[in-house]
């Protein structure tokens, strides 16, 4: 293997041409794109399904009737947003609706109450439009919840018949469990004991919905291929986490489980855990930051991850229990914005130090080619406001670099010489 | 532009970048098969947005925006993140000779990548792309498209370094 702190662009650009070295265009590919756009012309671009087509109608007409009637989200959808996506119909790809259609379907949605995300917002603010799923998906997902694979597997059909009916998809394999099928708590009993029993696992814990969230779908990618699937996923560290299929009549098709219960939690599966858990660390608060340090400090492979050492050595506060008087995020960001002319804050954290708390702040700057960014991480006294250190990111350090106490990346840097980047 | 001068210019995209866009699909997607289809797809798509195509990016880069697209909406047709949770390169194109086994380690590890960050590694090293070219592929700021790349050195090197592989993306 490349020595890892040599690992740039070369080494991933070799390694990538080796392993696609089979990867070659076909005559009959290059066929059969031709014969599929000789055989489109003078068709629609769209496809909508019949049930979708039967539900906007039955939308329109209600509306007819009852015109002052409000809005709910699905409503908000077929009426206003996928209408608005086929009229916009062309030949552009990644269609997207316009600003003008954009404030037209936030307004609609504000009018009748239906949650509109602060991300759709910030889109509309931005005045370029957005994508015209991204824009239906961030609508549902404010009202289903954000995980779409948690979504019923009613909101996840109707949902891709919304991404059919806009041309996003071409054919909706989500199915709704009629005739013929199992009703979604057989399948997932059915699961449950599949798992139960191949793994020694007490089937009703997977039921605790505080140990476990359940992604799940029905789907028929291939006419009469009907799949259930389940994947059980830990959000405390104690469970395991399983994944199974199952067919149409219910026979277990695949089974897979991660007995990570009898191993210790290594410094990497809590990182895994918490990005998977909180999203990019960046994003994280700062109580989180209190709490997944704890996680790093008692993980038993901590003296060889030299990666989570920075974490480990760093003395986390949570800043509900900084002093009154102290600087907030939002006070932090502002000192960082204006003693580095940063354009915008990618990242903030809280520590102790002497003599005060500091807020480390990394902010964007304009790069002075005009070319790239550059990231600075500044540090700002929590009590006095002060700027205490201003580092400027180089492109060896690593992401770690910026989430940590300064003194304890110097720190580690000065131990662990053979990764001149310091955090691993 | 009519069908037949549209026609001609996507004869000219596909011999100049099918090799491109379906490198591109199978290192996104995994899948020889998959990547296949997705490739067609891109196509078919590029050829429907040929009029509208007014060259504010190069066609390289606008063709993988497309690429992209389609393979995003091909992973997000499954809705879980399942597949991800399996990565390997069985299911690519035969290599023509057997890869050096740490450039079959690498491999694995970006593909392993989160999507975001493993887009913009494809885009910039296997593709080639600027930073400039690749935000516009993806829709996102320079700064943005180095902070992933930034971020996806820093993840393979983790992952190179001996920990243990979640297999997560």
């Amino acid at each position: 293997m490349a020595r890892l702190d040599e690992l740039r662009g070369e080494a991933i650009r070799e390694a990538l041409r080796d392993c696609l070295s089979g990867v070659e265009a076909m005559p009959s590919q290059r066929d059969a794109v031709l014969a599929a756009v000789r055989g489109s012309r003078g068709a629609s671009g769209r496809k909508l399904s019949v049930a979708f087509a039967v539900a906007l109608a039955l939308t329109l007409l209600a509306a007819a009737a009852a015109a002052a009637a409000w809005l709910g989200m699905r409503e908000l959808v077929e009426r206003e947003a996928v209408p608005l996506a086929l009229q916009n119909d062309g030949a552009q790809v990644n269609e997207t609706f316009t600003n003008e259609e954009l404030a037209h379907i936030v307004a609609v949605a504000q009018e009748n109450g239906v949650a509109v995300p602060q991300s759709l917002m910030e889109k509309l603010e931005a005045g370029e439009g957005y994508w015209e799923e991204e824009t239906i998906m961030a609508l549902a997902k404010a009202e289903f919840g954000p995980m779409p694979g948690r979504w019923t597997l009613e909101q996840q059909y109707w949902f891709e018949e919304a991404a059919v009916a806009i041309g996003f998809k071409d054919v909706n394999v989500k199915r709704v469990p009629g005739e013929g099928d199992l009703t979604y708590e057989q399948a997932l009993s059915i699961a449950e004991a599949a798992i139960a029993e191949r793994f020694g696992v007490d089937a009703a814990a997977l039921g605790d919905e505080t140990r476990y969230a359940v992604t799940r779908s029905y789907t028929e990618v291939e006419p009469g291929a009907f799949t259930w699937h389940f994947w059980f996923e830990p959000l405390v560290f104690e469970a395991d986490e399983y994944v199974i299929e199952l067919d149409r009549a219910g026979n277990v098709t695949e089974i897979s489980g991660d007995a990570a219960s009898q191993t210790p939690r290594g410094c990497e599966y809590i990182l895994s855990f918490y990005e998977g858990a909180y999203g990019t660390p960046y994003d994280w608060d700062t109580a989180l930051w209190v709490e997944f340090s704890q996680k790093i400090r008692e993980a038993p492979d901590l003296e060889t991850q030299v990666f989570a050492q920075g974490f480990a050595r760093t003395d986390y506060l949570d800043e509900s229990n900084l002093p009154q008087g102290a600087l907030s995020r939002a006070d932090a960001e502002a000192v960082a914005l204006r003693a580095a002319s940063g354009t915008g804050v990618d990242c903030a954290v809280l520590y102790d130090a002497e003599p005060n708390p500091v807020w480390k702040v990394t902010v964007t700057c304009a790069g002075a080619d005009g070319e790239a960014d550059e990231q600075r991480m500044i540090e700002v006294d929590a009590q006095t406001g002060e700027v205490r250190s201003q580092t400027v990111r180089t492109d060896d350090m690593n992401w770690h670099r910026l989430l940590v106490c300064e003194e304890a990346a110097r720190q580690i840097e000065a131990e662990h010489p053979r990764h001149p980047e310091g955090l691993g | 532009m009519d069908d037949a001068q549209r026609e001609a210019r996507l004869v000219e995209l596909l011999a100049r970048y099918e090799k491109d866009v379906l490198r591109l699909c199978c290192a996104t997607l995994r899948d020889a098969h998959l990547a296949q289809d997705a490739a067609q797809e891109t196509f078919v798509k590029a050829y429907r947005a040929l009029p509208r195509f007014r060259g504010e990016s190069g066609e390289k880069t606008w063709l993988l925006c497309i690429a992209v697209n389609v393979c995003r909406d091909m992973r997000r047709g499954a809705w879980f993140r399942f597949m991800d949770r399996r990565v390997s390169l069985d299911a690519l194109p035969e290599p023509v000779a057997a890869p050096l086994p740490e450039h079959e380690t690498l491999t694995l590890a970006v593909m392993r990548l989160p999507r975001k960050e493993r887009e913009a590694v494809l885009l910039r090293y296997d593709q080639g792309l600027q930073v400039r070219e690749i935000a516009q592929a993806l829709g996102i700021s320079p700064s943005a498209v180095s902070q992933r790349l930034r971020s996806a050195h820093a993840r393979l090197r983790r992952e190179l370094e001996g920990g243990k592989a979640h297999g997560k993306a």
